[in-house]
């Protein structure tokens, strides 16, 4: 199973407030890149975009030492690279939440906060969001998805084998269940119409018909392996 | 602290099973998705695709009903060769969220729908935890009746 990766980037300049926070999410099992700047971030930014990559949730903090973090909140909003946006500031003022979320802030947190709390948002956030998969996930997925074509390829060779001699008719009906479904899902949609047929015509004509459906599926499964 | 969902699918057929468990992930991957191959019943997770049929024993129904009993708050989807009047009636009765035919791209498409709406209406929450779980499903199910009784009147007059 492949833990996937809700990833959070954090804007922070101090190094205290980020550390502890990176290592907290990490323990939760979420992956973390951090920025001490505005063009830090939009570094890491840049070359999440190149790999195909969303963040998850970003982390800013309002006071950053190259400028205003709503400025960076407000690219982030305005860009499709990350899905949600936090605000992260010791100014609790009415005019500063406002400021935060006007720039596109989904939430405005002011420091000192309760770190469990926090990282409970944080997690309910994602969770309810699409997750956006990375590369090298869905490089895992696509070998995966190949293995599993090979293995389909090698059973549908073993059934074809097993159909060149008579076999229960109960046992032939299930059969044609499995590969009607099996079929269709691993791209044989000639050969799962085939067994939705001929599992239909079977619970008409009963066993007197195996043999028919026999030989008709083997010719069947033949050319879908020959492709 | 927020569970991570999980989600079995149970099909005799081990190919069909992986497959479709590689698809969800794909889709899902805030999931964790397993698959099993033998009738009884494992308890625990939050959403259920039931096969109907398992090595020629039509028991989808039975097992829906049975998931009902040990996972009250979970997702049941049921998978079918044949969507038949008696075995949707039942599925209806023990809240069964959706029956879709295997062999069918739409279907699938729907029952990602179906999940997607669970996921997004009950978020990270344990199934046995907390009640608005629950209330999540109901909802899901609700916007789902329409279809359901849809189906419904076409195989009633099907068989009428």
């Amino acid at each position: 199973m492949c833990k996937l990766g809700k990833k959070i980037l954090i804007v922070e300049d101090t190094k205290s407030v980020s550390m502890l926070l990176a290592a907290t999410l990490k323990r939760e099992g979420f992956r973390v890149d951090v920025a001490e700047t505005i063009e830090g971030a939009r570094q890491l930014l840049k070359r999440n975009a190149e790999l195909q990559c969303k963040y998850d949730l970003a982390l800013v903090d309002i006071s950053l030492p190259d400028g205003d973090g709503a400025e960076l909140l407000r690219e982030l909003s305005s860009s499709s690279w990350c899905n949600a946006r936090y605000a992260v500031s010791a100014d609790a003022s009415r005019s500063a939440r406002k400021h935060a979320l006007n720039a596109g802030a989904d939430r405005y947190v002011t420091k000192p906060f309760d770190l469990r709390a926090l990282i409970d948002q944080i997690s309910d956030e994602v969770g309810r969001r699409k997750v956006i998969r990375h590369n090298e996930c869905k490089d895992g997925l696509a070998a995966e998805k190949q293995r599993l074509a090979q293995a389909y390829s090698d059973h549908l060779f073993s059934v074809c084998k097993e159909l060149e001699a008579p076999m229960p008719f109960k046992a032939l009906r299930s059969r044609l269940h499995q590969l009607r479904g099996s079929a269709m899902l691993y791209g044989f949609s000639r050969l799962s119409t085939l067994a939705s047929d001929l599992s239909d015509r079977l619970g008409k004509h009963g066993p007197s018909f195996s043999e028919d459906v026999r030989e008709t599926l083997r010719q069947e499964i033949r050319v879908a392996l020959s492709r | 602290m927020n569970k991570l969902r999980k989600l079995i699918i149970m099909d005799d057929d081990p190919h069909y099973a992986g497959m479709l468990a590689l698809k969800i992930r794909m889709q899902f991957p805030e999931l964790m998705v397993s698959s099993y191959n033998k009738a009884d019943l494992p308890g625990g997770y939050d959403v259920y695709v039931l096969d109907n049929d398992f090595f020629g024993e039509k028991c989808g129904a039975q097992l829906a009903e049975e998931v009902r009993k040990i996972a009250p708050r979970s997702l049941v989807i049921v998978l079918s060769g044949t969507l038949e009047f008696a075995l949707l009636k039942r599925l209806v009765n023990c809240h069964a969220a959706g029956v879709f035919d295997k062999s069918k791209e739409d279907d699938l498409t729907q029952m990602m729908g179906l999940i997607d709406q669970f996921l997004l209406q009950s978020p990270n929450q344990s199934p046995v935890s907390k009640s608005s779980s629950f209330q999540g499903t109901l909802s899901g199910i609700r916007g789902l009746m329409k279809e359901w009784n849809k189906r419904l009147a076409f195989e009633e007059k099907r068989v009428s």
